[in-house]
């Protein structure tokens, strides 16, 4: 029987869980204030504030959030963001989301259709005709 | 209808307005209110007042409870506060210090 293939994330980053269910933020929550926690995180609702969490952070079609910083391993952008954001894994910015921030992140993708505002910083190789600080 | 879970670890340090079921297996710190119902597990730690409708408590809540409509302290539950509800029940092996009004 094959079986089924782990994905290379989830070897590399699989945090012990005390209990089968994520952390939701529904549709029609409204959250002031500070949140973190080292759960995977989905956000539906409004969020005002920080947050930090050690796993991968969902901000759904719908959602709103506006903070000064959001950290998370990797992060996953549907909604509306107003913040930046600081992921140790890859930020996906998907065809409906409203970006305004700085992104940083080991990888960056912006789908068709985004729109986004601020400044991108992803570590990788320039082509060498490019590295050159003038030339 | 999918409800809000505040997972087990997770903290939210402010104030929670949920038009919808809330779960709470993590912290919160600040306010908590929902406009139905509860479900406070155990292992969860509240520090703040509570409002919403029906209530189950399985954790600790330190701050007082209001609830449109029934609160139940179950066994293992510790409440730290005043609980204003038409109906309350409180299991055997719940611990409660506050005042109780059902007016």
């Amino acid at each position: 029987m094959a079986q089924p293939k782990a994905s290379s994330r989830d070897v590399r980053h699989n945090p012990p869980r005390n209990r089968g269910e994520a952390a939701l933020l529904g549709a029609n929550v409204r959250i002031r204030g500070r949140i973190s926690g080292d759960t995977d995180l989905t956000i539906l609702g409004n969020v005002e504030g920080d947050i930090a969490v050690r796993g991968d952070l969902s901000i759904g079609d719908g959602a709103h959030v506006e903070s000064e910083v959001i950290e998370a391993h990797g992060v996953s952008i549907s909604g509306e963001v107003t913040s930046n954001v600081t992921a140790t894994g890859p930020v996906r910015i998907g065809s409906t989301a409203r970006v305004r921030g700085n992104l940083k992140g080991s990888e960056i993708s912006i789908e068709d259709g985004a729109q986004f505002a601020g400044r991108i910083e992803a570590d990788f190789e320039l082509p060498a005709a490019l590295s050159g600080k003038s030339r | 209808m999918a409800s809000t879970v505040i997972g087990a670890n997770l903290t939210i340090e402010g104030e929670v307005i949920a038009d919808e079921d809330v779960v709470v297996q993590g912290t919160i710190r600040g306010k908590l209110s929902a406009k139905d119902g509860v479900v406070v597990e155990s292992g969860a730690v509240i520090e703040a007042d509570v409002t919403g409708g029906s209530m189950s408590v399985a954790g600790q809540i330190t701050g007082n409870i209001t609830s449109s409509d029934r609160v139940e302290l179950q066994s293992g539950a510790r409440v730290i506060g005043n609980v204003k509800a038409s109906r309350i029940t409180i299991a055997d092996g719940a611990h409660f210090k506050g005042n109780v009004d059902m007016d």
